[in-house]
């Protein structure tokens, strides 16, 4: 669909929804291009080149409320598909809460440049990528060890949008990304396993990627640096989490600060608006202005304007995920359904230095399974990394398990790094916590 | 032959479609290629607040593209299925044909499908939507009703009707109807100022006539069972202990600490853990693991794969002897065996690769009561959330949600937010006891890998495993 045909598809869809009963609409038009290459021995082992267009409706009556989804643009089929829809959402049982957003919460500008659309995805051709890829791929194989595979992505994708709401918004958001990433398997034989490591980095801009060798130097490192991995005793150990895997531990707060869990009384964070919840070192901030940032928006899936918020400051939550729909269910403020870009604030120390401070800990690269009770915070992962001695890294452990409640654990927290991760909409650096339930031998 | 007539029209096209989009003559020679037709049709209702008050509704339809050159695949998808738009598309993934075959191409004489393994006498979207409304408002008030601690409920009602034509250049084709039907439930109890949640899910392959074989009493009563009995969990100490999975959902131990590892893509690249383990002895004798299509109704059963490979049950481990991996054609024609069904995608956007079905173990010669006897310290593991592996390592997890504690060989209290946690062959080596009582989840069981979802399903006899790590909450 070129631009004019986002119009006028998204005004024929709105029109003729409520021409047939709908009392208001959200629709929205979207064009997906997408590559993606894997290279693996030097060549191309897997090409994906593809197009989508997709169309999201959104129907209010008096209360009821449904969505849609059709990736066929033919009028006839789609003037078929509308009528059911609204059919459909007739039979429903109604709910006051569910009403199309209130206009006031409309951004003024929906079309300004948030930055996220490099116009350099254009000019990409596949050959570049494939070139791209194997360099990262030569890179992970420069690495001396006993290397099984190496596989180097390299993916890249654009989405145009286009978004109408019958009460009188209207924005588009077009944006970019690119990938790289490699994964590696090497040869423990002594141990008869076969360790991987795994790198990536996601950008809006191309330029914004790391040096491309040094994503497939890294991959191959981190499965080298398995080697020999054990568990060790169970026992309460200080833990420094790496920053690329601080987001892990971050979604069960995120999730129990939304307000759908909240309302559904399934949070153990519902009534803990305004009181600590962290250790007081913490500041968490949802920046959706983020220059080039993955999750920068100028308003959210509800048309609400985009606004900074501190979400935890000093340690003390102070704002909930409220959408408009659980704002009008809760008599909460709405802000915004999900987090846009996650800051957590720096200190001063390097991972190295937290290293050093610390007596036995394990340093955690990744965490695997596991779970979080919503409910009661609650929670218990898996493992991996290497455990602390005297401040060195002295031995690879895995087949561990950290165990508590999200409450206390990150009450525990006692220091805050100096790296936040560049590559994910989670800036997070890492994080040290003392201690901390471990389980193992 | 009038059926597939059906399929041709559904989706404008014909068997003669690849010879259309690809010119023999030129770069396509030694290649195989392939084309999925699909039309996905899904619905669903949710009810929360005790109202339904929202539904969903999609149609997806498209075709994708595939190239192989030996062992490496071009791919593109199309959401037109005009003729211009399916040649460019096929031009994107011919990208992949080169100069480096060191192997012929894959040529795997097809088999044809007569499997019957799943019906719909009634299309679920032909349903009347104020049943479906009754039937949820029904299900919640028993919910409600059946435990007054309850204080909150939600259910999604959803299913989909998939059309598939596969068209392949090794001279199968294959078409197949796949119906799937979810129920999920998440509920809320309250004591005093104890809160807990738990769900409660149902899927299978069956048309909308499946809807009157759902018993309401027993949905609600189970589900306020597994939610109440949270509130009695003690903690129990974490770090290795002995362990018997509960017939049924433990087959999640199969799914993530053998199954993915079995899968034969990752074997073809020499990557998992179980690579050259082929023909050794990784369990006891009386451990049998299959990966099985061929289960009526099942939510893993498939008639064919998305390659047009007749679905089939797959014997992985037998006796304890790992005898084979799951393959599509392109592992296959690696290995130098016949696919064995497992090349499945979420849909048209994603090519196939090797995915599991039904994954389970086969009953053993023990029984429920002496397994549980037989442990002095240790966790009986009831129901489970999620699990994750590592491939190469062999490093996996699953979540328990809720279980009891066996002491001196009796379930004495409930515990429950257990992560376990092992290395596949490990864990298999320390299958000590097998119970007769073989049983397939019938849960709304989906497994992710190279960021494609399918459904599955597995299944287990009660098991002792001699020890595992244990990590508790709370």
């Amino acid at each position: 669909m070129k631009k004019d045909s986002f119009y006028d598809i998204c005004n024929f869809i709105t029109d003729f929804a409520k021409r047939n009963g709908a009392e208001h609409t959200i629709v929205s038009a979207t064009n997906y291009l997408s590559t993606e290459i894997q290279v693996r021995r030097g060549k191309t082992d897997y090409i994906d080149h593809s197009m989508q267009q997709f169309i999201d409706l959104n129907i209010f009556i008096n209360g009821k409320y449904s969505s849609h989804t059709i990736n066929l643009v033919d009028k006839n089929k789609l003037q078929q598909f509308i009528k059911q829809a609204v059919q459909m959402t007739k039979f429903l049982n109604p709910d006051p809460a569910r009403e199309i957003t209130d206009p006031s919460l409309y951004p003024e500008n929906p079309d300004e440049n948030p930055e996220i659309y490099d116009p350099e995805f254009d000019s990409l051709t596949v050959n570049d990528m494939i070139f791209n890829a194997k360099k990262i791929e030569d890179s992970a194989l420069s690495v001396n060890g006993d290397i099984i595979s190496a596989t180097a992505s390299w993916t890249c994708g654009k989405t145009e949008k286009l978004i109408i709401h019958s009460n009188g918004f209207e924005g588009t958001r077009n944006s970019t990304f690119f990938s790289v990433s490699t994964e590696v398997t090497s040869s423990d034989e002594k141990n008869n396993t076969k360790p991987e490591g795994y790198s990536s980095a996601t950008t809006r801009f191309k330029k914004d990627l790391p040096q491309w060798d040094t994503i497939g130097k890294d991959a191959s490192e981190r499965a080298l640096k398995k080697h020999g991995q054990k568990k060790i005793n169970s026992g309460k150990y200080s833990l420094i989490v790496e920053n690329r895997a601080v987001p892990r531990i971050l979604s069960g707060l995120f999730s129990a600060l939304n307000a759908g869990n909240i309302y559904n009384k399934n949070s153990f964070l519902s009534d803990k608006r305004n009181s600590v919840i962290t250790c007081p070192a913490l500041t968490v901030t949802d920046d959706p202005f983020l220059k080039r940032g993955l999750g920068s928006r100028l308003f959210d899936s509800d048309g609400i304007k985009s606004q900074k918020r501190t979400i935890i400051e000093n340690g003390i939550c102070r704002e909930f995920y409220v959408n408009f729909y659980y704002s009008k269910k809760t008599g909460l403020h709405p802000t915004t359904g999900r987090p846009s870009n996650i800051l957590i604030n720096t200190g001063n120390v390097t991972p190295e230095q937290m290293i050093k401070s610390c007596d036995l800990g394990i340093f955690v690269t990744n965490f695997i399974g596991g779970n979080t009770n919503l409910t009661t915070g609650d929670f218990s992962m898996g493992i991996q990394g290497f455990l602390i001695e005297n401040g060195e890294l002295s031995k690879p452990v895995n087949e561990m398990n950290i165990s508590g409640n999200l409450l206390n654990f990150w009450k525990n927290l006692v220091e805050i790094g100096n790296d936040p991760f560049p590559y994910s909409s989670v800036r997070s650096p890492a994080c040290m916590f003392d201690n901390i339930d471990v389980s193992g031998l | 032959m009038d059926q597939i007539k059906k399929y041709y029209e559904r989706f404008e096209t014909d068997g003669n479609i690849l010879e259309r989009l690809f010119d023999k003559k030129n770069t396509v020679n030694n290649t195989y290629q392939d084309i999925i037709f699909q039309e996905i049709n899904t619905e669903s209702l949710t009810l929360e607040d005790n109202k339904v008050s929202r539904a969903f509704s999609a149609i997806d339809k498209g075709a994708g593209i595939r190239v192989v050159d030996v062992d490496r695949t071009g791919y593109s998808f199309t959401e037109n299925l005009d003729f211009q738009s399916l040649r460019k598309a096929a031009g994107f993934a011919l990208a992949i044909s080169g100069n480096n075959r060191t192997l012929p191409p894959a040529q795997v004489k097809p088999e044809v499908s007569n499997n019957i393994f799943y019906k719909s006498d009634i299309l679920w979207e032909n349903l009347d939507i104020k049943k479906k409304i009754d039937f949820l408002n029904r299900l919640n008030n028993k919910i409600y009703s059946a435990d007054n601690r309850i204080v909150n409920v939600k259910i999604s009602f959803s299913h989909e009707s998939s059309y598939k034509l596969i068209i392949c250049s090794d001279g199968s084709e294959a078409f197949d109807f796949q119906p799937l039907f979810a129920l999920r439930i998440s509920c809320t109890a309250q004591m005093k100022n104890k809160r807990e949640t738990n769900t409660f899910a149902l899927s299978c392959r069956y048309g909308a006539e499946y809807l009157k074989n759902l018993d309401i009493d027993k949905i609600a009563e189970e589900t306020v069972r597994r939610t109440v009995i949270l509130f009695e969990a003690e903690k129990t100490e974490p770090g290795e202990q002995a362990l018997v999975l509960s017939a049924g959902s433990s087959g999640i131990l199969l799914h993530e600490a053998i199954g993915h590892g079995l899968e034969a893509d990752f074997n073809r690249k020499g990557i998992s853990v179980f690579s050259g383990m082929l023909n050794k002895q990784i369990a006891a004798p009386f451990v049998t693991i299959v990966d099985d299509a061929t289960i009526p109704g099942s939510r893993g059963s498939i008639n064919i794969d998305d390659e047009g490979t007749p679905g089939q049950k797959t014997i992985l481990v037998d006796n304890g002897v790992l005898t084979g991996f799951m393959h599509d054609k392109i592992s296959a024609l690696h290995f130098g065996v016949n696919p064995t069904g497992n090349g499945r995608r979420e849909s048209f956007r994603y090519p196939p690769i090797p995915r599991m079905r039904t994954t389970y173990m086969l009953p053993g010669p023990h029984s429920k009561d002496e397994i549980i006897e037989s442990i002095k310290n240790g966790i009986y593991a009831e129901s489970f959330t999620n699990g994750q592996v590592f491939i190469g390592a062999g490093d996996f997890t699953f979540y328990v949600k809720s279980g009891y504690k066996i002491e001196n060989g009796k379930l004495t209290h409930p515990v429950k937010d257990i992560n376990l946690i092992g290395t596949g062959p490990d864990v298999l080596s320390k299958i000590s006891m097998v119970a007769d009582d073989l049983k397939i989840d019938n849960s709304t069981w989906t497994c992710g890998k190279d960021g494609q979802d399918v459904p599955v399903s597995l299944g287990h006899p009660t098991i002792k495993v001699s020890s595992i790590t244990v990590g508790t909450s709370g």
